[in-house]
């Protein structure tokens, strides 16, 4: 099995390479791996740090957000016939050991889209994000009919089934959501697994305002009423 | 019906004020744009919450408050439908840009046509 890791990258150029140097070289039940940096018009040196690893990297001219970069990087996987593709963030806040963790429901056929949860085990997480999240997942089930604890988080794991079956369109962390709404309306099975989150000051900083989550819930009620989603 | 007015002008007073301020904080935009919209949107705030301050600044300009309602919400209809205008735009746009974007990212990985040679006519 064939599996590609996304990693979308905005101005990461002081953690991008530590993070794809930690991507583990072997994990059980697959045969290639390829590393997938998307530099999302970054304004710093992400660029030139993801050239000294071993990952393949894409650039959007300009920023144009963590889900356009996501959704290039899975078109991405899809052109190098990737069997799973995992997206992950590039600010450092997963741990890449949890890889393995979230492909293996795909790998045993159990699961098409896998998320990796932050709220099953939120220790660190500052209070107001686990508050936004409950509210952006309330309106995602809402949206979906899918309850999901942790709709916002940027680790998910995808089957070749998913991939070819998903059109995602929006390019802001609205994103998120999105997938979860339109895998619940293409009835591709969709998988928790708990992942642990490092919280440090930097990751915490580059994670999503309040205010963003207003602006979300705008874009997404907007789109479902017209039909976008 | 104030009440609901009021309501309905703090929640769009937040969304576009708190655009405005994300926006900013990410260098998207300027200082002076963040203020405008600032400014704009506490000035709707003031004549929702304080709606006869209207007829007061007309009548004390010499103006004829009668029908003034009515100017206004029809400018109001009006400044909806452009918006709706310039939302829709925007967001075509954007997924054009977005389009552009991915497939000229995605060009390494497009395998490259074999060119075929024409035959010559004889």
């Amino acid at each position: 099995m064939k599996l590609a890791i996304v990693i979308p990258v905005f101005n990461e150029g002081k953690v991008i390479k530590g993070v794809i140097d930690s991507i583990p070289k072997k994990i059980k039940g697959i045969d290639k791996l390829v590393i997938i940096a998307v530099n999302d018009g970054s304004t710093d040196n992400s660029a030139k740090e993801i050239t000294k690893t071993k990952a393949l990297l894409l650039s959007h001219t300009a920023n144009m957000g963590a889900g356009a970069a996501t959704i290039t990087g899975l078109e991405a996987a899809k052109k190098l016939k990737a069997d799973i593709a995992v997206t992950l963030d590039g600010d450092g806040q997963h741990d890449c050991q949890d890889i393995q963790k979230v492909v293996n429901p795909i790998i045993d056929k159990k699961a098409d889209v896998v998320v990796g949860t932050r709220l099953k085990n939120p220790e660190g997480m500052p209070i107001y994000k686990r508050v936004g999240n409950i509210g952006l997942n309330a309106i995602t089930f809402l949206l979906s009919g899918k309850w999901a604890s942790d709709t916002q988080s940027g680790f998910k794991a995808f089957s070749k089934t998913a991939l070819s079956a998903l059109s995602l369109n929006n390019s802001g962390y609205e994103f998120c959501s999105e997938t979860i709404i339109n895998a619940s309306k293409k009835r591709l099975k969709i998988v928790e697994i708990p992942i642990k989150v490092i919280y440090s000051g930097y990751s915490k900083k580059k994670g999503q305002s309040v205010f963003n989550g207003i602006n979300i819930i705008a874009k997404l009620v907007y789109q479902k009423i017209t039909k976008h989603i | 019906m104030i009440i609901i007015a009021q309501a309905f002008a703090s929640i769009f007073a937040i969304l576009v004020v708190s655009r405005s301020l994300v926006d900013y904080k990410q260098k998207k935009e300027s200082l002076q744009m963040t203020l405008f919209w600032v400014v704009i949107w506490i000035s709707v705030l003031a004549l929702a919450f304080f709606p006869g301050l209207v007829d007061q600044i007309i009548t004390n300009s010499g103006g004829d408050r009668t029908g003034l309602g009515t100017i206004f919400g029809m400018g109001l209809v009006f400044m909806l439908f452009v918006s709706y205008r310039i939302y829709v735009k925007a967001n075509r746009i954007e997924k054009n840009l977005d389009k552009l974007s991915r497939e000229f990212s995605l060009f390494p990985l497009t395998k490259p046509r074999k060119r075929t040679k024409k035959k010559k006519a004889s």
